[in-house]
């Protein structure tokens, strides 16, 4: 048992590692990315003084661009990732390998999140620097607490998804490009999710970040006062989600690799 | 044209044989909707006194279709060359590779098309868009917009050929940038004077109202309202015009240099 475990921590460690430096090698992926966000902020932002809402969506969409990048990683860092390590090669050589296949994605997932922290902290320094935002830090701790669970439950979703895009060629990659909009647009990442409608608000309240945000912003910005519902309800929702991810993610793991090795697919390239 | 008519081809193959036929045309209708959706319920919550629904509508969704190109051809360097590992057949065979470049956007561009038109087949009666098509003009445009795209796309590849390890993240951020700036969401008349000035001379913004004016049949905010259609036609026609040169001279120089330094058939593995 020790020793299971010590090679689980050992491969997260190991994934998490090049994920973290790897990525931070080519400065011009920072910048990029950093710069994409700021400019998707500053589209929303425009928008919003365009259309004369009030000065309270400016510290809305400046939190959605911060939250932003940490989902795009879940899409394409995380759930993509064993189609492309399959599309490299690289994921035969991980299967014969001792390390299990969940402590990859477990390390993928932390190194992701590690990486993305910069960007994101990057884009909200601009965000607030350059559109003058004010947040409250009253409940900084409590705003902390929720966005650490959001990840959890965000990265967990990630997780599944990365398990079912394993039995899958490139339609996995078409359909997270063909999601990747629609569910930045659900989660309120550019307006608060409320006013999606109730219907609409049940099915975006899958995706973590609906709620994250939902809950940060009521942490965050003091005017905010278009909730879905009390933080302290979103926070529960949040660990039930991510708990609900976690057990999803590890049949699924076991389950599409058994059907993957069984359809020969592990090693099928380009299709 | 026979190298430019097979690239379309295997553009065609790349896009769609991942699936079979009706989900992939599925796939064509729902992908659009995806850069709109945001605009619909922004400006449906917000917006509906300012009418500039059709605006951001159109302007987005005529964005969308620069951007696919943009965004297929930068993507397809590092696609064939690390993904497929295809870029050095490609370079043996004799179709030049600008050609081949073309050929693949050309393909996007009518898939991207394709896929706007289906939309708007919904959106004009549902959304009581104003529709009051110049074909003339919708057609000259749609044509120099896929030169605009394919410029801009040629001047991006170059770059990506030249650099093994650059992500798309960069393209992301370009195009970004410049959806901001073409005044495809909302009049640049938002921005400070000096954006609101450079926002003009962005290439995509004579395209994107040249296509607003054609489909809506009028001018629908004061943005480059002191010009007529005729002059925005001139003015895409010239963008269309240089971009196009210059990406096709950038990628016949970085075609070269990438051969020189051996980055044609380089991997990384990032």
């Amino acid at each position: 048992m020790k020793k299971k475990l010590l090679l689980f921590l050992r491969t997260l460690n190991a994934r998490a590692y090049v994920r973290i430096f790897g990525q931070m090698r080519e400065a011009t992926w920072v910048v990029a990315s950093v710069l994409g966000g700021f400019f998707t902020m500053t589209t929303y932002i425009y928008l919003y003084r365009t259309l004369g809402t009030g000065s309270e969506f400016t510290g809305l969409v400046v939190l959605g661009g911060f939250m932003t990048p940490f989902f795009m990683n879940v899409l394409w860092g995380v759930a993509t990732q064993l189609y492309w390590e399959k599309e490299m090669g690289n994921l035969e050589l991980m299967l014969v390998s001792p390390a299990p296949l969940s402590a990859f994605l477990v390390g993928l997932s932390v190194g992701g999140a590690m990486h993305t922290m910069l960007r994101s902290l990057a884009v909200l320094f601009f965000g607030i620097a350059v559109f003058k935002v004010q947040f409250t830090v009253l409940h900084l701790p409590l705003a902390l607490l929720v966005f650490l669970v959001t990840l959890f439950s965000m990265y967990g979703l990630g997780i599944v998804f990365s398990s079912l895009f394993l039995y899958h060629g490139r339609d996995a990659w078409r359909t997270a490009d063909l999601v990747m909009e629609p569910t930045n647009v659900l989660s309120g990442s550019y307006f608060p999710a409320r006013f999606l409608g109730l219907g609409l608000v049940g099915i975006a309240a899958l995706i973590p970040t609906t709620l994250g945000l939902d809950a940060l912003r009521q942490l965050l910005v003091p005017s905010f006062t278009v909730k879905v519902l009390d933080w302290r309800w979103e926070l529960l929702i949040l660990i039930g989600l991510g708990v609900v991810f976690v057990f999803i993610a590890s049949w699924a793991l076991r389950a599409v690799e058994y059907k993957a090795r069984r359809d020969a697919r592990l090693t099928l390239r380009w299709q | 044209m026979k190298g430019f008519l097979a690239s379309m081809y295997i553009g065609l193959q790349i896009e769609s044989n991942w699936t079979k036929k009706w989900v992939w045309l599925l796939y064509l209708a729902a992908y659009p909707i995806g850069s709109f959706l945001a605009v619909i319920i922004l400006y449906g919550v917000f917006g509906q006194k300012t009418g500039l629904l059709p605006y951001a509508l159109y302007g987005t969704i005529f964005y969308y279709s620069l951007s696919m190109v943009f965004f297929d051809m930068a993507f397809s360097v590092h696609d064939d060359r690390e993904h497929y590992q295809t870029l050095k057949y490609i370079f043996l065979s004799s179709t030049s590779y600008r050609t081949y470049l073309c050929g693949r956007a050309a393909t996007r561009y009518l898939i991207a098309l394709a896929g706007i038109i289906i939309n708007l087949c919904w959106l004009i009666p549902v959304l009581r868009l104003p529709f009051h098509p110049n074909w003339g003009y919708l057609i000259a445009g749609a044509i120099l917009g896929y030169l605009v795209a394919a410029g801009l796309g040629l001047a991006v590849a170059s770059v990506f050929l030249l650099t093994i390890k650059l992500d798309v993240d960069v393209v992301d951020a370009l195009f970004g940038g410049l959806f901001v700036l073409s005044g495809a969401l909302f009049p640049p008349t938002a921005f400070p004077a000096v954006f609101a000035k450079i926002a003009e001379f962005v290439p995509m913004s004579p395209f994107i109202e040249l296509m607003r004016r054609a489909i809506s049949g009028k001018i629908l905010t004061s943005f480059l309202s002191d010009m007529s259609t005729f002059q925005l036609l001139g003015r895409v026609a010239l963008s269309a015009a240089v971009l196009f040169a210059l990406g096709w001279v950038l990628v016949f120089f970085g075609s070269r240099q990438a051969q020189r330094k051996g980055y044609i058939d380089v991997t990384t593995a990032f």
